[in-house]
């Protein structure tokens, strides 16, 4: 397919895998003895970057079954660093073994003055950082030869340089740069509370045709803020959003994800499945849970270990 | 405001991570980001006057999702040194080494050299049993993920190789793990293991051991070495093409024993070693 056609295409002319979850490792042993269960995975690519041992053996076997998808989380494209270009050449080598429908991550900067961070950090929305992240996502896409998929993060805090908001710092840069969007319709919710707009809008105002993938996830409430910890079922108000979404789109791949107080593999399925219900417009699920304190957004139980049959 | 008036974004991100990571909290950080970076909060960020808690989320949760990843990678050492006191450390070393890599996996690499540093002069190695535990369960970690022999199936013919050949190859798995250690800490660390909650045996009196850390089929094993043994494995190590004799020689001189002797044991001790997956055939 030409570029313009790609572009014309839904979904950049991607593949809509259907309904998948996160590949973690507490569950691969049920994955391996019951089969994957769902359409598709997707891994956190720095979880397999330089690992030749169990997790890597798992997902030889799983991307074996069913389509992976490579989600990023250290790729940085808003940080005034320069690329880390050592990590690209990691994630594209990945990406040869692996061969995912796509690979994404996130709008946001890790680090700077070569520190990481590991959260996923707001940036200013504003027409210098719009040629930044835009020139950069140029040269990963070049660097990569394909589309980089990026993902709305949630945020806390917003620049006092903002000049725009955040669907159209994203339109703008999908139109710009031909990058595909990873629609978080949580992190949607979650910044849309922190900052109070609406969330319905800001998916209206997305230019539906370069989203590729929808994200889904539970929240925590902390009284004044959400906080996107990932870390309970998906509340009633995010699946609406994530119904508006697949209209919008015309119907895209959707992936739960759950990374603290990772629940039994059968459990997740479970919460998955009711995503046929909200698109059937049966939008049920509870608030999001209450936590005075304590709660860590991006949390990191996809790091703990490959554990072992 | 016109854009040649606003910050650049290199200054703005500096006070942010400034502002997140520093030690004493949010409010201690924005204060030391102001000083460093000439940027007040309400520079900076939108209605910070209102929302000023919402910086403490970044800073909050920057230390406690590594704090997380540590406890996480040293779970044996964090019962045997209590939550408190490893958390103290834990938090120490996240400020004074931050993240640099890409991948949380290498966070722990330092953490044990971290620990050994920390010991207050005149402390007659207080935090040796500790620094040890450090070591052993990181190189645990580094054995998992580090390259194996799972898809490069022994030859038998090498075995009788070893038993022929004094010019035979040696090749250290990539994923095998030495450690010279002044504790048994395998014991205690295979009893802490199987404990219940909270429970560890008490520290060991100190002991020279040799251990190595083998992976076969993806599992970990832990295996006591005699001392020539582990001299053996280091010198194998130490030559990527080595041959049988050389690490025989290499390690009947560190140990001060008869070189014939290390030979013809080593000569009937690698296949066992091979078949716990610590060496692998030549190339």
């Amino acid at each position: 397919m030409t570029a313009a056609k790609q572009l014309a295409a839904p979904r950049l002319g991607l593949p809509h895998l259907g309904l998948g979850v996160g590949l973690r490792p507490q569950h691969y042993q049920h994955i391996l003895e019951h089969g994957p269960q769902v359409d598709w995975f997707e891994i956190i690519s720095e979880n397999f970057i330089g690992n030749h041992g169990y997790g890597r053996h798992v997902l030889e076997q799983v991307a074996a079954q069913v389509p992976i998808v490579m989600h990023g989380v250290s790729l940085s494209i808003g940080s005034s660093d320069p690329l880390d270009l050592a990590y690209l050449a990691r994630l594209r080598q990945l990406a040869a073994e692996f061969r995912p429908a796509w690979v994404s991550d996130h709008l946001c900067w890790t680090g700077a003055a070569s520190v990481n961070s590991h959260d996923l950090l707001p940036l200013p929305l504003d027409e210098a950082s719009l040629r930044h992240v835009a020139a950069r996502v140029h040269q990963v896409q070049d660097f990569m030869g394909r589309p980089l998929i990026l993902e709305n993060p949630s945020t806390y805090v917003e620049f006092a340089s903002s000049s725009m908001p955040e669907w159209e710092f994203l339109g703008r840069l999908a139109e710009d740069t031909g990058c595909g969007l990873l629609l978080d319709v949580n992190n949607v919710y979650v910044s849309a509370h922190n900052h109070g707009y609406d969330a319905a809008h800001y998916i209206g105002q997305l230019p539906h045709r370069h989203i590729v993938q929808i994200h889904l996830a539970g929240p925590t409430d902390c009284g004044e803020v959400l906080i996107d910890t990932h870390d309970a079922p998906v509340p009633a108000a995010v699946w609406r959003l994530y119904a508006l979404a697949q209209r919008l789109t015309g119907g895209v791949s959707a992936l739960l994800e759950w990374d603290a107080n990772i629940p039994p593999y059968p459990q997740l399925l479970a919460e998955l499945a009711k995503a046929r219900a909200a698109e059937r417009g049966e939008c049920a699920g509870e608030p999001p849970i209450v936590q005075a304190r304590g709660a860590v957004s991006s949390p990191l139980g996809f790091h703990l270990g490959d554990i072992h049959a | 405001m016109p854009e040649s008036q606003q910050v650049p974004l290199a200054q703005l991100q500096a006070w942010f991570l400034t502002a997140m990571t520093a030690p004493g909290g949010a409010a201690r950080g924005a204060e030391l980001a102001q000083q460093r970076h000439g940027l007040a909060q309400g520079d900076v960020l939108k209605d910070a006057g209102n929302r000023q808690a919402r910086l403490h989320i970044y800073a909050e949760g920057y230390v406690q999702r590594l704090l997380e990843c540590l406890q996480a990678d040293f779970p044996v050492l964090r019962r045997t040194m209590g939550a408190e006191l490893f958390d103290f450390f834990a938090r120490a070393y996240v400020w004074r080494h931050p993240s640099r890599s890409p991948t949380l996996y290498d966070l722990g690499g330092g953490f044990a050299d971290f620990l050994a540093a920390s010991q207050p002069p005149g402390s007659a190695g207080l935090l040796q049993f500790p620094i040890e535990l450090a070591r052993l369960e990181r190189a645990r970690s580094e054995a998992g993920r580090a390259p194996g022999l799972e898809k490069h199936p022994q030859s038998p013919m090498h075995e009788i190789g070893w038993l022929l050949g004094e010019d035979a190859g040696v090749n250290l798995a990539p994923c095998t793990r030495l450690l010279a250690l002044s504790f048994p800490v395998q014991a205690f660390w295979r009893e802490a293991q199987t404990a219940h909650d909270g429970d560890v045996p008490p520290q060991p009196e100190p002991g020279a051991s040799y251990l190595a850390i083998a992976r076969l089929h993806y599992r970990l094993s832990m295996h006591s070495l005699l001392p020539w043994q582990f001299h053996f494995l280091l010198a194998a190590r130490q030559q990527p093409s080595a041959i049988l004799l050389d690490c025989a020689l290499q390690a009947a001189d560190a140990c001060s024993l008869p070189r014939d002797e290390v030979l013809a044991d080593a000569m009937l001790w690698l296949p066992m070693a091979a078949a716990a997956g610590l060496i692998g055939s030549s190339g």
